[in-house]
C-alpha cells in the first residue's frame, strides 16, 4: 500500500464491515448481497458512500484476477494497482452503459490500469513480471510433475519472444488471444483506435509465430504440449 | 498469411498461468481498499452534488439572461418615435424658471410663434424653449428632476410620461434627473445621438462637430454622478461618472462654472455669479450667497434659481444639504408639489441630516 492511502487510513477511524464467517471471496462477496448490480451502479454514480463495501466485495475479485495475471501474483505493487483499479471503476463509472457484463467492464479498467503502470515503470516494463515458481505451482495441472516443468520452459520462452518484439504488439497479443479481450476493449485499455489495435494484434500475432517457428526447441515443447493434452 | 499455429499454441501455454481464483484480500488491505473507495464516492457524491447547484444556478442565470435580453432587444429596437407617442403614465409637471432677464422664450408646439417665457409656465409635451446669448433657464420638474439651460440653447420637450424626452438641437443642458421607477426613461435626444439616464447628473451640449473626434459627432456629454448611455450610430456607449463622450475630443463639454465665467449674466443672473473669478470653492461659497441674499431680500424667484443651479454646478458641494433644504423651503409656499418632491428627495439623499423632521412634516401636510 501506497503511504498516501495509509496515511489516509490512518486520519480517521473507519468502520469496515467484516467478511461473513466461512465466506468465499468470489463475484458476489458477502457485503455485495445487499445491492444488485443495477443498484450498486447507480450508487456509485450518485456517489453513495454506504456502496463502498458492496462495491469492494463485488468486484475486488475480477480485479484481482487481472491484476495478478498481467503484472504477475508477486509483483510488488499488486495491492496498489489493484486499489487503483478499483477507484478507476468509481471515477469512470458513467462510461459503463452496459454493453459489456459489468465483469467484463471491470476487467477491462484493471487492465487499463495495469498497462497504465507498466508503462510508467521505468526498471521492468514486461508482461508476465512475476513469471516465476510461485506463479507455475498455480497452473492448472499440478498432478503431473512432468507436464509442469515442460510448461515452465514453454512459458518462459515464450515470455523471452514476446519480449522481443515492439511492446504494442505483445500487448494487444496476450491481450487478446491470451486474456480473450476483444478489439474494442484492447483499443480502451491501450488508448489507441480499434484499427491500430486490430493492425497490432495481427502483426503481433504473426510475429510471435515466426519467432517460436525460428527456435526449433519450442516448436518440439509446444507440439508435445499439445500432443499430452 | 501463413496460419499463425505456434502463436496460438504460445497464448494456449500463457493461458495456463490463469489465476481463476486469487486469493481473498489481507483483511488490512480490504479494509484499507474500502475505505479509499467510501472517500472517493464521497467526493463523487459532493462533485455531483456541486455540478448539479451549478446547473441548477446555469439553468436560472440562462433564463435570466434570455429575459434580459429579450427586455433589452425590446428596449433597443424601440424607435424614439414610439416614446414620442402619449403615454398612459401622466408625466410630470415641468415649470419654467427664466434666469437671465426673462430673455428667454417658448414656441409652443406647432405654432411658430414667439413668447417671453413667464416664470413658473408649466411646459406641455412638444414646448420648445430657446435661450438667447445672454439669458439661461431652469426647468423644474415635479418628479424632482431639474435641468439647467446654457445659454444659447434649443431644446423640445418631444415627449413626457413614463418616457420623458428632451430634443436638444443646440447649445447645452445640466441634468439632474432624480431616480427613476421601473418603466421610466428620461432621453435627450440630439441630432445625431441619443443619451440616455441611468440616474442621475451629466451635461449634453450640441457643439461643431471635430475632424477626427467622435466620427465628426456635434454631442458631447460629461457625466458629473451616476451613469448614462450614449447611443450614436448604432453603437452604445455607457458614461460613468467623470467620464466624457466622445472620449479624447479637445472640444468636451464646458464645465459648468467655466460655462458661466465665459458668458457675461445680466441682472439676476449677474446677481448670482458675482466674484466668480475665484477658486472653485470660492464659487460655490459666492454663488449659495447669493442665493440666500436673494432669498432674505425676498426674491424667491431668483433665489430658486439659484440654488437649482448651484445643485447642478456643485452636487456633491458640502454645502448641497443645506442647498437642497432651501430650495425646499422656498418652494413650500408656492409649490406644494415641487415642494414634495423636494422633501422625498432630500430624505433620500440625506435620512438623517439636520432636516429630516423638517422634511418628514413638509411630506405629512403634502399628503
Amino acid at each position: 500500500m501506497s503511504v498516501k492511502n495509509a496515511s489516509l487510513a490512518a486520519n480517521k477511524l473507519w468502520l469496515v464491515p467484516s467478511p461473513a464467517p466461512g465466506a468465499r471471496p468470489g463475484p458476489r462477496g458477502h457485503a455485495a448481497l445487499a445491492f444488485d448490480d443495477s443498484e450498486l451502479l447507480a450508487a456509485v454514480r450518485r456517489g453513495d458512500p454506504t456502496a463502498a463495501t458492496a462495491l469492494h466485495d463485488r468486484l475486488r475479485p475480477q480485479v484481482d484476477r487481472v491484476v495478478r495475471r498481467l503484472l504477475g501474483a508477486r509483483d510488488p505493487d499488486l495491492g496498489d494497482v489493484a486499489q487503483l483499479a478499483m477507484i478507476a471503476i468509481i471515477d469512470t463509472v458513467g462510461t459503463f452503459r452496459g454493453e459489456s457484463s459489468l465483469d467484463s467492464w471491470t476487467s477491462a479498467v484493471a487492465a487499463h490500469m495495469v498497462y497504465k503502470h507498466i508503462r510508467r515503470r521505468k526498471t521492468e516494463r514486461r508482461l508476465f513480471g512475476a513469471l516465476d515458481a510461485e506463479l507455475l505451482a498455480g497452473t492448472r495441472s499440478p498432478s503431473r510433475t512432468g507436464r509442469e516443468v515442460m510448461m515452465r520452459d514453454v512459458i518462459a520462452r515464450v515470455v523471452v519472444h514476446l519480449e522481443g518484439i515492439e511492446e504494442s504488439k505483445a500487448w494487444a497479443f496476450v491481450l487478446h488471444d491470451v486474456c480473450g479481450y476483444d478489439v474494442r476493449e484492447i483499443a480502451k485499455i491501450t488508448g489507441s483506435t480499434e484499427s491500430a489495435a486490430q493492425t497490432r494484434l495481427v502483426r503481433g500475432r504473426r510475429e510471435v509465430h515466426e519467432r517460436i517457428a525460428d527456435d526449433p526447441e519450442l516448436v518440439d515443447l509446444l507440439e508435445s504440449m499439445e500432443g499430452h493434452s | 498469411m501463413t496460419n499463425p499455429r505456434y502463436a496460438q499454441l504460445a497464448s494456449k501455454a500463457l493461458g495456463e498461468l490463469d489465476p481463476a481464483s486469487p486469493p481473498a484480500p489481507e483483511p488490512g488491505d480490504r479494509a484499507r481498499t474500502i475505505v479509499a473507495l467510501t472517500r472517493r464516492l464521497a467526493a463523487r457524491g459532493r462533485r455531483r452534488r456541486r455540478l448539479q447547484w451549478a446547473a441548477a444556478c446555469g439553468s436560472v442565470a440562462a433564463v435570466a439572461f434570455a429575459v434580459v435580453g429579450a427586455m433589452q432587444l425590446a428596449h433597443r429596437s424601440a424607435p424614439i418615435a414610439a416614446l414620442t407617442a402619449p403615454a398612459a403614465v401622466a408625466g410630470p409637471q415641468i415649470v419654467a424658471h427664466p434666469v437671465g432677464g426673462g430673455s428667454s422664450v417658448v414656441v409652443s408646439g406647432a405654432q411658430a410663434h414667439l413668447e417671453p417665457l413667464d416664470d413658473g409656465r408649466a411646459l406641455a409635451a412638444g414646448s420648445r424653449v430657446v435661450t438667447p446669448a445672454d439669458g439661461s433657464a431652469t426647468l423644474s420638474f415635479s418628479s424632482g428632476t431639474s435641468a439647467f439651460l446654457h445659454e444659447g440653447t434649443d431644446m423640445t420637450l418631444a415627449a413626457e410620461g413614463a418616457a420623458q424626452v428632451m430634443r436638444l438641437e443646440v447649445g447645452a443642458i445640466d441634468l439632474h434627473v432624480a431616480k427613476l421607477t421601473p418603466g421610466e426613461r428620461f432621453i435627450v435626444d440630439t441630432p445625431d445621438s441619443e443619451v440616455e439616464v441611468r440616474g442621475t447628473r451629466f451635461r449634453v451640449s450640441v457643439v461643431p462637430s471635430e475632424a477626427g473626434c467622435g466620427a465628426g459627432a456635434q454631442t458631447r456629454v460629461a457625466v458629473t454622478e451616476g451613469v448614462v448611455v450614449v447611443r450614436h450610430a448604432g453603437v452604445e456607449d455607457r458614461i460613468v461618472a467623470g467620464g466624457q463622450w466622445p472620449a479624447g475630443c479637445t472640444r468636451s463639454a464646458p464645465s459648468p462654472v467655466a460655462a458661466r465665467r465665459a458668458v457675461p449674466h445680466s441682472s439676476a443672473a449677474q446677481g448670482l455669479s458675482a466674484g466668480s473669478a475665484g477658486s472653485t470653492l470660492a464659487d460655490q461659497n459666492d454663488l449659495f450667497t447669493s442665493a440666500m441674499s436673494a432669498k432674505r431680500r425676498g426674491d424667491g424667484r431668483t433665489a430658486l434659481a439659484g440654488f437649482d443651479r448651484f445643485l447642478l454646478d456643485y452636487p456633491n458641494s458640502p454645502l448641497a444639504e443645506s442647498a437642497v433644504v432651501e430650495r425646499m423651503r422656498l418652494l413650500h409656499a408656492t409649490a406644494p408639489a415641487r415642494c414634495r418632491a423636494a422633501a422625498s428627495d432630500y430624505l433620500a439623499q440625506h435620512p438623517n441630516g439636520f432636516a429630516h423632521t423638517e422634511a418628514e412634516v413638509i411630506l405629512a401636510e403634502t399628503r
